[in-house]
């Protein structure tokens, strides 16, 4: 048997096999950026066992002198959102008009702004609850119209300042939004179990939603959105009623998601410590206009 | 005053001795009106849903036409149904007039708008975050609006109550579509009017006793529903 792979391995001569193995490595790049391209919300962990082989591959064409920019099957990234002249109102008065914004997948976003600079109303927008006035959204490359308003929908959670929790359990709560979506009781408990271990309450499934304290509805509504694995994450001043441990916990919760499942979060928060700590870059609304566009450190000042 | 007491005690008597035409009319009573009572429920809770979710121009002047159709008098809806069903009207080849399917249409037409703007308002009064939140979470249109019935539960229930009791305790389209044809279209109100205009005190009575009892079993039914949905 061994003899006969030797003898194999013999008949091809040395440059055969080597643009064999480079076929072969560009093969596993060229899928995985079509698996990205074909679904680029998804983590590249998750795009299969090309992901694993891409370091290496990439590293052995630049190796082979392979120049990446000059191949034409090679996709751009997509932004998770590009925003241009996105204007929203309330029925004369224009709240929030935005020349143009780009976030980049796996981005941690600050908005920062006073009351009233329309945060909650961008968050709005860019969740696609609410549609812009005027402008366009592009979400992973894709240009939002009403037909694809409820597929982005659903791969975007929306965490507000003070979620509504409904009528229920706990776990009702947490199921909702698989129950939608048409996944099968069995596993629908099965997930929402891990999401509530995940925000800390374990145990607290049959409580009646309406019974809990601030923090616990928080987390709740937290977990509620996590079951869902979305891609981007919108967190509307999410500390605001909570107390140092609860803003902790719902911060490391955030953090592990980004970094671990490169989940995109934009979260609006008056907290300079939040902003410090979380955000890559920060946007600073001003009467409903993009007044800055800086990294955290900057930015410190203003959040405060 | 004795003659009140008489009509009660013979009221009971009535009732309690399982007396056949007080049962039919009880009967065809309740029938016509759990009957108008759903298909106004059909027709009249979705499009309110529908309006109270909605933007769109006019809803201004539909609210206003609605509010205006809630108060209309039960006679102006029986002529105008009795000029539909009648042998000349839209639908006389359907022999509605002075049957109990006559009756259901009637009253079907006369609370729709008192369905649908009730409705409206209990969606209306919902929390405004609901809807946010069902569609953040990814919802369809239908998918929202069954949730935020859920939500206003207790509200819709007791639009379709109150409904019911202006159905059950309608006599005027009663009367003049069903005609109160002993043993056919008599209900409990067209049966309470004719037999006090005879004299039949005590009849009238029980009648008046049996729908007392209807509403309050309603209403009951209605109180445990709310202690249930309290959460």
């Amino acid at each position: 048997m061994v003899n006969r792979r030797m003898k194999h391995h013999k008949r091809k001569s040395s440059p055969q096999r080597h643009r064999g193995r480079r076929e072969e490595q560009e093969n596993n790049v060229k899928k995985l950026c079509f698996s990205i391209a074909s679904s680029p919300h998804r983590p590249v962990a998750k795009h299969g066992r090309f992901a694993d082989s891409f370091s290496y591959s990439l590293c052995s064409l630049r190796l082979c002198g392979e120049s990446f920019q000059t191949r034409k099957w090679l996709p751009t990234m997509n932004n998770a959102y590009n925003l241009d002249d996105v204007a929203f109102s309330y029925g004369t008065s224009q709240v929030l008009f935005l020349e143009r914004i780009e976030i980049r997948p796996g981005e941690m976003v600050a908005v920062v702004g006073p009351n009233g600079s329309g945060k909650t109303t961008l968050l709005h927008l860019l969740a696609f609850v609410e549609p812009p006035s005027s402008g366009s959204i592009r979400f992973f490359g894709e240009e939002c119209s009403a037909a694809k308003r409820l597929g982005f929908r659903r791969r975007v959670g929306l965490l507000t300042q003070n979620p509504y929790l409904f009528r229920g359990t706990v776990m009702d709560n947490v199921q909702w939004g698989l129950k939608i979506r048409g996944v099968t009781a069995a596993r629908r408990h099965e997930l929402a179990l891990e999401a509530l271990r995940s925000v800390g309450l374990a145990g607290f499934e049959a409580r009646r939603a309406r019974e809990l304290s601030g923090g616990e509805s928080q987390r709740t509504a937290l977990a509620r959105i996590l079951v869902l694995e979305p891609e981007v994450l919108l967190l509307d001043e999410p500390g605001n009623h909570l107390d140092r441990e609860s803003v902790q916990l719902t911060e490391r919760i955030v953090a592990n998601l980004n970094r671990k499942k490169g989940t995109t979060v934009i979260f609006v928060s008056h907290r300079a410590s939040d902003v410090d700590s979380l955000a890559q870059r920060v946007l600073h609304l001003h009467q409903g206009r993009l007044d800055g566009n800086h990294a955290p450190a900057r930015l410190v000042p203003l959040a405060r | 005053m004795d003659f009140l007491l008489e009509g009660i005690v013979a009221a009971f008597r009535l009732i309690v001795g399982l007396d056949q035409e007080v049962y039919a009319i009880v009967f065809l009573s309740v029938r016509v009106s759990v009957l108008a009572t759903v298909y106004a429920s059909l027709l009249g809770i979705p499009p309110g849903v529908w309006v109270a979710l909605h933007q769109f121009r006019g809803k201004g002047a539909l609210l206003l036409c609605l509010n205006t159709l809630m108060a209309l008098p039960t006679v102006v809806v029986g002529v105008f149904m009795y000029g539909l069903i009648s042998r000349r009207g839209v639908f006389g080849e359907l022999d509605l007039l002075f049957a109990p399917g006559g009756i259901v249409l009637g009253l079907t037409a006369l609370i729709v708008p008192l369905v649908m703007n009730l409705t409206i308002a209990a969606i209306h009064a919902t929390d405004p975050r609901l809807v946010t939140t069902c569609r953040a979470l990814g919802a369809t249109g239908f998918q929202t609006s069954w949730k935020v019935v859920q939500e206003a539960g207790f509200a819709v229930i007791a639009a379709v109550v109150v409904a019911f009791g202006r159905v059950i305790s309608e006599v005027g389209i009663a009367m003049m579509l069903g005609g109160n044809i002993r043993g056919y279209t008599r209900t409990i109100t067209t049966a309470i009017a004719l037999e006090t205009s005879k004299g039949e005190f005590a009849l009238g009575m029980a009648l008046g006793i049996i729908l007392l009892l209807v509403s309050a079993g309603v209403n009951a039914a209605l109180f445990l529903l709310q202690r249930r949905q309290r959460w």
